[in-house]
């Protein structure tokens, strides 16, 4: 199968989020864009299949652009058994692709083989470090790669935990080799929810870690803030961007928009602010773009 | 007492978390009862013995049921969302408020198992079948399965298309023992309703006024494939219909015909073969020919 350029993740700048509305376009225009995220789970298939018509799509995606497969249901924090069905199926996924990198979440989504299809929180312990670094090298080994893990928004937290999220994210990735995925806009509505300092969680962060950064639009409702994904990405967690691209050096980073999908121009634009925002960055504390440490 | 002095374990805090998130009461009425008197599907309703809610860290101004209700509202509010996605003429028959009920009435029986939210309607036919609420919409539990068979369909491995070449290479004795392979993508319905009708529902939900939901006497068939990148919902004859289910099952051609004329007895039954065919071929219906010796027994 033809693939496209810059298959080396080191060179992929800012990307935005393949969602169903923008395949027309984008095979009809054929965006410069620097690479998309795609949702494993949309591309696994039904039942026994191997995904139909969406991965026909994916791999003529693939054919023009780097992609990285970003997955919701590894679970990797239940207690329950990694699904050897689910992660057969993304290893097959894998094959076909031959994505940039595969990415989830530390968070655990069902219990008892019961799925509640939500990011829900961990408490940060020792237990669940070691339940955590188990399943991860264990997936790992599977899936034959290194995986990067995403920090969730969290509208709660518990108070057996005995560290910070940002102490425990940094242990895993140091225990497992696994890279992380920063989602600022998560860290900014988390910070909100439960009242401690952004610019601590991301100071917290060990850089050399750091293999991915995701910027979304959140909103309000009530005094909570909720990780909608539904508009553009806020004045503050645009600031904070900043800061990350000062702490990390150029990581490759990534606009999601999941709810009201906007035209495909709409993603784009705020791609190129990203792109932008990280060159002014870099030079203000660099003098010049400075690359990601991360050691896959 | 003892829930405040030692915390959860992570099963427990999981298992409390998923009944007081999936509480089809809402958090607040859980939390207010978590051991309810005996109703069905009492399991949905009940505490786990050890709660986690001592454990959950307060932060004013968010009280903790509202912190917990945003879970509980993101799970119903996704699956809710997928499954008027996937089944967008069921939703155009019945209204949102109607839909939303039988949607939170289905999740008590049945609730996700699956890390693909897109399987979650895999039991809904046959939970809308024996659902006390659609009598007089008899007609849903068969449209239901038509919207299922859809999705599988559409995300049902590729298949190619068989060449020019390979059909007329074939000789009189491979026919004879020649084995049609039929695309994963193709489906056969039986109902007494006008499916085929019904399925314009999804390209005009304001057909719904003018479309035939009456039950026929006899069953009517229909196929459901994907052509193209698109799923179509065509009605078919009794005898298509059985040929088409005998080579889906993995019946030879000689035999599929066969059994389909001493079913059918309709002496043009090989000529309407022959035109079947020729269309199957044309839409990728059959989309390979395999050539095996069959075994016969002694």
């Amino acid at each position: 199968m033809k693939r496209a350029r810059g298959t080396n993740s080191n060179q992929v700048g800012v990307g935005v989020g393949l969602r169903s509305p923008h395949y027309s376009y984008i095979f009809e225009n054929k965006p410069d864009v620097s690479w998309f995220e795609a949702i494993s789970e949309n591309y696994m298939g039904l039942e026994a299949g191997r995904g139909g018509r969406p991965i026909q799509t994916l791999e003529k995606i693939r054919e023009n652009y780097p992609v990285v497969l970003h997955g919701v249901s590894l679970s990797i924090g239940s207690v329950d058994e990694l699904n050897l069905n689910y992660l057969t199926q993304l290893a097959a996924l894998i094959d076909r692709i031959e994505p940039l990198w595969v990415s989830d979440h530390i968070c655990w989504t069902g219990v008892d083989g019961e799925n509640l299809h939500d990011l829900l929180p961990l408490p940060y312990t020792e237990e669940v470090l070691n339940h955590l670094t188990r399943k991860i090298l264990k997936a790992q080994e599977f899936l034959k790669r290194p995986l990067v893990f995403e920090n969730v928004s969290a509208y709660l937290s518990y108070s057996h935990s005995e560290m910070p999220e940002w102490e425990f994210l940094s242990e895993i990735a140091r225990r497992t080799g696994c890279g992380l995925l920063i989602d600022v806009n998560n860290i900014y509505v988390s910070s909100v929810n439960q009242n401690f300092d952004p610019q601590t969680y991301l100071r917290g962060i060990a850089p050399e870690t750091v293999r991915q950064i995701h910027l979304a639009g959140h909103s309000q409702s009530g005094a909570c803030l909720i990780d909608t994904h539904d508009g553009p990405v806020t004045e503050r967690v645009w600031e904070l961007y900043a800061d990350a691209t000062k702490l990390y050096g150029k990581v490759p980073t990534l606009i999601e928009w999941d709810d009201k999908i906007p035209e495909f121009s709409v993603l784009n634009a705020e791609a190129s602010r990203a792109e932008r925002l990280q060159n002014k960055s870099l030079k203000e504390a660099h003098g010049q773009p400075k690359d990601t440490a991360f050691i896959a | 007492m003892d829930s405040q002095k030692t915390p959860p374990s992570l099963r427990e805090l999981q298992l409390w978390m998923r009944w007081v998130v999936t509480d089809p009461r809402g958090v607040r009425d859980a939390l207010a009862e978590p051991y309810p008197a005996d109703r069905p599907n009492i399991a949905r309703y009940t505490s786990p013995s050890k709660t986690a809610l001592p454990w959950i860290s307060e932060a004013p101004p968010i009280d903790t049921a509202t912190r917990l209700d945003i879970y509980a509202e993101a799970y119903f509010s996704r699956v809710l969302d997928s499954m008027q996605a996937d089944f967008p003429i069921t939703l155009s028959v019945l209204g949102e408020n109607s839909f939303q009920k039988l949607i939170s009435d289905y999740l008590k029986q049945h609730p996700s198992q699956t890390p693909n939210i897109g399987e979650i309607g895999r039991s809904f036919s046959m939970f809308a079948a024996t659902y006390e609420d659609l009598k007089g919409a008899e007609f849903l539990p068969d449209v239901i399965d038509l919207e299922w068979k859809s999705i599988l369909s559409f995300y049902a491995d590729d298949s190619g298309v068989i060449s020019a070449s390979k059909l007329s290479s074939l000789t009189d004795e491979d026919w004879e023992r020649a084995k049609l392979r039929i695309a994963p993508s193709v489906f056969l319905l039986s109902s007494t309703f006008a499916l085929d009708q019904i399925w314009h529902l999804r390209e005009d939900s304001s057909l719904v006024y003018s479309t035939d939901f009456d039950a026929s006497e006899a069953s009517r068939q229909f196929l459901i494939f994907r052509d193209a990148g698109t799923v179509s919902c065509h009605a078919i004859s009794r005898a298509e219909f059985l040929i088409l289910q005998k080579l889906k099952s993995g019946t030879s051609l000689i035999s599929a015909i066969e059994e389909t004329q001493t079913e059918i007895l309709d002496p043009e039954i090989g000529e309407l073969i022959m035109t079947w065919f020729n269309g199957w071929v044309a839409q990728g219906i059959i989309f390979d020919i395999e050539l095996k010796t069959e075994t016969v027994n002694s």
